[in-house]
C-alpha cells in the first residue's frame, strides 16, 4: 500500500496531466473553430452600374447531365451552392426521363424527352442538402449543398 | 408532389463542416482521457437512490390514468391504421410520417420524458390484454413458458427488420409494402403473446426495446414498486441489461451510422455503377455497420474478464448500458431537423386520413414551418454537441460500471479498449456527418 506521501504526488501528477490534456483539447477546439469560420462561398458577379439595390447575383451553378443506358454522369456528386444561386441542368438522355431536385416545397421537375438536350432553370431559395436525381433510372445525380 | 428517392424528408441537414468534426473529436478525446485519469475509482452509484415519489406513483398506478393512458395511444394507432387500410396511396397519407417520424423517432423523447411510458402504452400489449379479457384468460399466462435466456434478442431481430425497411426495402413508403410489413408486426406480437403470455412482448416488440433502453436514462425510474426521481447516470449504470441488450444496442447504432454512411459520395457512386442490385448492397452495408458495431464492443467489453472474475461473454450484456447514450446522441444528430419538420407534417396530414379534405384536428390548413433549416450553423451545432455529450455520458457510465466490475487496481487497465472504441463510434459518427 503507498504511504501517503507518494499518493499525494501521484494525485498531484495526475491532476496536473489531465489538466494539460483538457487544455490541449480546448485549444484544439479552439483553433478547429477558427479555421472553420472562413468560409466559402462562391465569388459574386459584381455588377458596376447603378441597378437595384439588391446584392449582386453569383453566376449561376450549371451541371451538365448525361444519361446513356444505366450509367449517370454525374453519379451522386456532391455540389456547393449557395441561397440565391441559380441552377442550370442541362440534361440529355438516350430515354425519355425525368430530372427531380428536391428543393424542399414542390421541388423542381424536368421532362427530358428521348435523345433530344434538353435546359431547366432553377432558383435555390434555401439552404440544405438536395438530391437531384433521374426519376426513371432511380439513381442519384447531385446532391446540392446550398449554405 | 415530387416522390424523393429514398424515405420521406426531400431535404436533408448539411454536411457538418470539417472544423466541428476535429473540434467534436478533440473534445471527445480530452475528455476520455480526463475520465481515465482523473474519475473516481470506487462505484458511485452502488444504488440508485433519489427522490421518492409516493404521490406521483399514486397517479400514475391508478387503474384510470393507465386505463385512459392506454386508450388513447390505442386510438392513436387505430387512427393511423385507418389511414394505412383505407387510405391513398400517396405521400400525403400520414401513415409513413407516423410510423417512420413519430414512432421511430418520437420514441425517444417520449421515453427520456416519461420514462417507461412506452412499455406501459404499448398498442400491442392493449389488444392482447383485450383479447385475453374477452376469452377471460391471464395475459401473463400463455401455452408455453418463454425461457429468460430468450431476452431480448427477438427485439433485436426485429429491430434489423424495421432498419431494414426503413432503409433498404424498395418502395417502402407506399401503402401495399407497410400494410404487410405493420400486419406482420402486430400479428407475430399477438400471436406470440398468445403463446407465450405478456412476456413475448418485451421479448420481441422491437420498439418497446428500443424505447425501454432509452428509458434507463430518465429521470424517472420504478425502484421496486414506487416511482422515484434519479439522477439519469445513475439509473443508467444500475440498470441490469437483460439478454439481448447488445444486439439491440448494436442494430441501433449500427443503422444510424449506415443512414448516414449511404450518404458518402463513395457509396452512391459504387451502388449506383455497380451490375448488383442496390438491395444487395444496402442490406449487406447495413449488415456490416451492425456487425462490426458488435464485434468491436464485444471484443472491448470482452477484454475487461482478463482482470475480472467472469466469463468474456459476460461482459458485453453488462456494459451494453453505456452504449445507450450513444445511440441517444447519433440519433438526435440524425433525426432531429426530421422530427422537427416531418413531424409538424404528419400533425397536418393526421387530420385527414383518407385524403378526402377532412380536418378532423383543425391542423389541415396549417403550413410546416421550416424554420429550422434557415439555422445551418446552429444544426450542426446542435448535432456536433449531441454526439459528443453522448460520447462524454457514454464514457463515465462505462468508466463506473468497470470500476464496478473488476478490482480496483485493474480497472483502468480493464477499460481502455471500451474508452478507444467509443471514441472510435464518436469520430465516425462525426466523420459521417460530414459526409464526404
Amino acid at each position: 500500500m503507498a504511504s501517503r506521501g507518494s499518493t499525494a504526488i501521484a494525485r498531484r501528477g495526475r491532476t496536473a496531466a489531465a489538466a494539460v490534456t483538457v487544455a490541449a483539447g480546448l485549444l484544439l477546439t479552439g483553433c478547429g473553430g477558427a479555421a472553420g469560420t472562413s468560409s466559402t462561398s462562391a465569388d459574386p458577379s459584381a455588377s458596376g452600374t447603378n441597378s437595384a439595390s439588391t446584392a449582386p447575383t453569383p453566376a449561376p451553378v450549371t451541371i451538365a447531365i448525361t444519361m446513356t443506358g444505366d450509367s449517370v454522369s454525374p453519379n451522386g456528386q456532391k455540389i456547393d451552392a449557395t441561397v440565391g444561386q441559380s441552377v442550370v441542368l442541362q440534361v440529355t438522355s438516350d430515354i425519355a426521363d425525368e430530372v427531380h431536385a428536391h428543393t424542399g416545397g414542390d421541388g423542381y421537375e424536368l421532362e427530358v424527352p428521348a435523345g433530344k438536350p434538353t435546359t431547366g432553370t432553377f432558383v435555390l431559395a434555401s439552404p440544405g442538402s438536395f438530391e437531384i436525381e433521374s426519376h426513371h433510372r432511380e439513381k442519384i445525380l447531385a446532391i446540392l449543398n446550398v449554405r | 408532389m415530387l416522390v424523393p428517392l429514398h424515405g420521406i424528408a426531400s431535404r436533408h441537414d448539411l454536411p457538418l463542416p470539417f472544423s466541428y468534426v476535429l473540434a467534436g473529436a478533440a473534445l471527445a478525446l480530452a475528455v476520455s482521457f480526463a475520465v481515465l485519469l482523473l474519475a473516481w475509482r470506487r462505484p458511485r452509484f452502488a444504488t440508485v437512490g433519489g427522490l421518492v415519489l409516493p404521490r406521483l406513483t399514486r397517479v400514475v398506478d391508478a387503474p384510470a390514468t393507465r386505463a385512459v393512458a392506454r386508450l388513447v395511444v390505442l386510438a392513436g394507432y387505430a387512427w393511423a391504421a385507418l389511414a394505412l387500410a383505407l387510405g391513398q396511396d400517396l405521400l400525403t397519407n400520414p401513415v409513413f410520417g407516423f410510423v417512420y417520424v413519430w414512432m421511430w423517432v418520437g420514441l425517444i423523447p417520449v421515453s427520456l420524458l416519461l420514462g417507461q411510458f412506452w412499455r406501459a402504452t404499448n398498442p400491442v400489449r392493449t389488444v392482447h390484454r383485450l383479447l385475453c379479457a374477452v376469452a377471460r384468460v391471464d395475459p401473463d399466462e400463455g401455452l408455453l413458458r418463454l425461457p429468460a435466456a430468450v431476452g431480448r434478442w427477438p427485439a433485436a431481430l426485429g429491430l434489423f427488420g424495421f432498419a431494414w425497411l426503413e432503409l433498404v426495402q424498395p418502395d417502402r413508403t407506399t401503402l401495399a409494402v407497410l400494410r404487410v410489413w405493420a400486419l406482420a408486426w402486430l400479428v407475430l406480437l399477438v400471436l406470440g403473446a398468445i403463446v407465450f403470455g405478456q412476456r413475448w412482448v418485451t421479448a420481441a416488440d422491437p420498439f418497446e426495446a428500443y424505447a425501454g433502453s432509452v428509458a434507463q436514462l430518465s429521470p424517472w425510474r420504478r425502484v421496486g414498486s414506487e416511482i422515484r426521481l434519479v439522477n439519469p447516470l445513475a439509473g443508467l449504470t444500475t440498470w441490469r441489461p437483460p439478454p439481448g441488450a447488445v444486439g439491440v444496442v448494436a442494430v441501433l447504432l449500427g443503422s444510424t451510422a449506415y443512414d448516414s454512411f449511404a450518404n458518402l459520395s463513395w457509396w452512391i457512386q459504387t451502388v449506383q455503377s455497380s451490375s448488383v442490385v442496390t438491395v444487395v448492397w444496402a442490406s449487406g452495408g447495413l449488415l456490416v455497420m451492425i456487425l462490426v458495431v458488435l464485434g468491436t464492443f464485444a471484443l472491448a467489453a470482452g477484454w475487461m474478464s482478463r482482470y475480472g472474475d467472469r466469463p468474456a461473454r459476460a461482459y458485453p450484456r453488462l456494459m451494453a448500458g453505456s452504449v445507450v447514450p450513444i445511440v441517444i446522441g447519433y440519433a438526435v444528430a440524425h433525426y432531429l431537423t426530421l422530427l422537427v419538420t416531418e413531424g409538424q407534417h404528419t400533425a397536418i396530414l393526421l387530420s385527414d386520413p383518407l385524403g378526402r379534405g377532412w380536418d378532423v384536428f383543425g391542423t389541415a390548413g396549417l403550413q410546416v414551418d421550416n424554420a429550422i433549416y434557415d439555422h445551418p450553423g446552429v444544426v450542426a451545432t446542435v448535432q456536433a454537441l449531441a454526439i459528443v455529450l453522448g460520447h462524454v455520458l457514454g464514457i463515465v457510465c462505462a468508466h463506473e460500471l468497470a470500476v464496478a466490475l473488476l478490482p480496483e487496481r485493474s480497472a483502468l487497465r480493464g477499460q481502455w479498449p471500451m474508452l478507444v472504441v467509443m471514441v472510435g463510434y464518436t469520430c465516425a459518427g462525426l466523420v459521417l456527418l460530414f459526409s464526404p
